[in-house]
């Protein structure tokens, strides 16, 4: 199904660019729709040849690399389906990660790994299925038939959420779902042959997989790719871009619009920003900070303030649920504290000056539709914050393989995002709250448990006693703070907060803003005696456990909309 | 033009006094694998080195892998201003 609306995509314009791939040191090279699609034909030919069938999993490593739409377009094309994992960071320990994707590829079933050639070079995933590089197989000997004929209900891509546990679940995605999604997402932003994106995003996340290369695939989109890794290091690179190739749209966690006008912040030549009609703030708690430092950063290089868009959006809901778009821009509502502290409901603040300000996420797709519900179940009234339910055409059938989780997943075909947040009179979604404990970083969902273990891992650390929380970051984001227990020598301390400081990167590719060590029964606990969490991230920002790193915000942490 | 080591060390040390609070740092120090240094960092370090060595680096000049160490960024910066 998907690739027939490719093929349609093909034959209207094959000499248009689909893929233009930037790599700061290696230079730009590009592929045409033609190209892409001969890649892809070549690639099935290969797969087949190594023995792919229909419904077999085959996993993508290495995000950045421009034959990779060739080789996951192949898979497709066998009927197997491709599922993009994150590849190893510079920092994270490859022992720790070839055994967690070790787990990962045994727990799909993987009959196949495919990888960048720079992966490919000098390392061997970890099982005993086999192995193969994107490049050789987009040069295969021996182009496929006919794209094997998937049926609307077939899968058509797993996807693994980003974060520390994510790799467990698989979010299962047929090609119905992909395709009604990308329709209705494409209507609400109007999406059309004019238009360009550019991209750092990466691809095993949802918003770098359906926002910027599923969906601008099948709409006849051309995407500039920058990698994730590099664009770190110079982000304004993609800005640059922008006035280069007429760059149109553009998605970014809520932190990257504050490191962006940070950067720019610091110097740099001038930019060219008139052609971006959208700039979506998605993935993580969007503050109205972060737009408005950006906006005013930008303005003098061209940026129209009409061009910053929200979006809330999830995996499990192949992407997007709400949206903004020119029609309905984001709605920002200046609300009382107060009120909102004791009765979870947005009133219009009198004085504005000292308000909460909350930035809404836009309206619903067409065909989806969000409740809030309270805690008793019944329906919240307007601007009254409770548990986000969502449902829509594209909402998800499962996860792969895990019953477990799949058994009532649904209530009345509604989904339990678990996040918390309100409508307004408007039909605008307002996100504020999460699940609870999780730590959204920089885009990524990290589950604290997960922080912990790794942290009381490190010797001398008390067993059991690591507490991890998310504390608010100037940059816009959340960052990790870690403390532990320990009986050791107080001369010991730095030491062991500095191995804590290793091994939590190293295990799971997670930095942490701050580690400290305290002795014994200095953290809080619960009344069940567990370590409290929200307790001790109170105590870290008034002090209690010392000096609180510098770029962390203290104040009472701004107010959030999106997710 | 001649960097020292020892500038890039003290400008790396100033970022991270102003930033997480950690350091000092010795001109071997992991920064990336120790903690002391993640990826929000990397973009504003560059760009305080660009405006305390006075230098105008291109764009890729400095990439993830070049903080691995003060030293290892010192060699980078050596070879991208030297050329």
């Amino acid at each position: 199904m998907l690739l027939r609306a490719l093929r349609r995509q093909v034959e209207r314009s094959p000499e248009r660019v689909s893929v233009r791939h930037v790599s700061l040191r290696g230079g730009e090279s590009t592929r045409t729709y033609a190209e892409v699609w001969a890649a892809a034909e070549r690639a099935a030919g290969a797969l087949g040849a190594l023995g792919v069938r229909p419904g077999d999993v085959v996993v993508l490593i290495g995000t950045h690399h421009p034959d990779l739409y060739g080789a996951w377009l192949g898979a497709v094309w066998c009927g197997a389906i491709p599922t993009i994992l994150a590849e190893p960071s510079v920092r994270i320990d490859r022992a720790e990660y070839a055994a967690r994707l070790g787990r990962l590829l045994s727990a799909v079933g993987a009959s196949l790994v495919l990888l960048s050639p720079e992966l490919m070079q000098g390392w061997q995933p970890p099982g005993d299925q086999r192995t193969a590089s994107y490049s050789e197989l987009v040069q295969g000997p021996r182009a496929a038939g006919e794209p094997h004929a998937a049926e609307s209900g077939d899968p058509l891509l797993l996807q693994h959420s980003s974060g520390t546990t994510g790799l467990q679940k698989g979010v299962v995605l047929t090609h119905r779902t992909v395709m009604t999604h990308a329709e209705a997402y494409g209507k609400v932003l109007e999406l059309g042959e004019q238009d360009v994106v550019a991209s750092w995003l990466p691809l095993y996340h949802d918003m770098g997989l359906i926002a910027c290369f599923v969906t601008p695939l099948l709409f006849g989109v051309p995407v500039v790719w920058f990698s994730p890794f590099e664009w770190v290091a110079e982000p304004l690179s993609l800005l640059h871009a922008v006035g280069t190739h007429r760059v149109s749209l553009i998605w970014l966690p809520n932190f990257a619009f504050c490191l962006l006008a940070d950067r720019a912040a610091k110097g740099g030549a001038a930019l060219s920003l008139g052609s971006l009609r959208a700039v979506v703030n998605c993935s993580e708690p969007v503050t109205a900070e972060a737009m408005d430092y950006f906006c005013e950063r930008f303005a003098p290089h061209g940026l129209s303030r009409a061009a910053l868009h929200t979006c809330y959006a999830m995996a499990e809901n192949v992407f997007g649920i709400a949206a903004s778009n020119s029609a309905a821009p984001p709605r920002r509502l200046y609300v009382d504290p107060a009120a909102w502290q004791t009765t979870q409901t947005a009133i219009d603040a009198a004085d504005t000056d000292r308000a909460l300000s909350l930035v809404s996420s836009g309206t619903c797709l067409p065909g989806a539709s969000v409740r809030v519900t309270l805690d008793d179940g019944t329906e919240a009234p307007p601007r009254r914050a409770g548990r986000l339910l969502i449902r829509s055409p594209f909402l998800f059938e499962g996860y792969f393989r895990r019953p477990d989780l799949n058994r009532g997943l649904l209530v009345d075909g509604y989904f339990d995002t678990g996040d918390v947040g309100f409508l307004d009179e408007h039909g605008h979604v307002y996100v504020t709250g999460r699940k609870k404990d999780l730590i959204i970083c920089g885009g990524r969902n990290l589950h604290p448990q997960d922080i912990e273990a790794a942290a009381a891992s490190v010797d001398a650390v008390y067993p059991g006693r690591a507490v991890a929380f998310g504390v608010p970051l100037r940059i816009g984001t959340e960052g990790v703070v870690v403390l532990v227990e320990s009986e050791a020598d107080a001369a010991r301390w730095p030491e062991i907060a500095a191995n804590v400081r290793r091994r939590v990167p190293a295990r799971l590719d997670v930095d942490l803003v701050d580690a400290k060590v305290v002795a014994r029964t200095v953290l809080k606990k619960s009344t069940s005696g567990k370590l409290a969490r929200g307790a001790n991230r109170r105590a870290y920002l008034e002090g209690s456990f010392g000096r609180v790193a510098p770029e962390v915000v203290t104040a009472p942490p701004p107010a959030r909309g999106g997710v | 033009m001649d960097v020292a080591l020892q500038a890039v060390v003290e400008i790396v040390n100033e970022h991270l006094r102003r930033t997480r609070g950690t350091g000092p740092v010795s001109s071997d120090t992991p920064l990336l694998a120790d903690g002391h240094l993640d990826s929000f960092g990397l973009a504003e370090l560059g760009a305080e080195l660009e405006k305390a060595l006075g230098v105008a680096l291109p764009a890729g000049a400095l990439l993830p892998e070049d903080f691995e160490s003060p030293r290892v960024l010192h060699q980078r910066l050596v070879a991208v201003i030297g050329a």
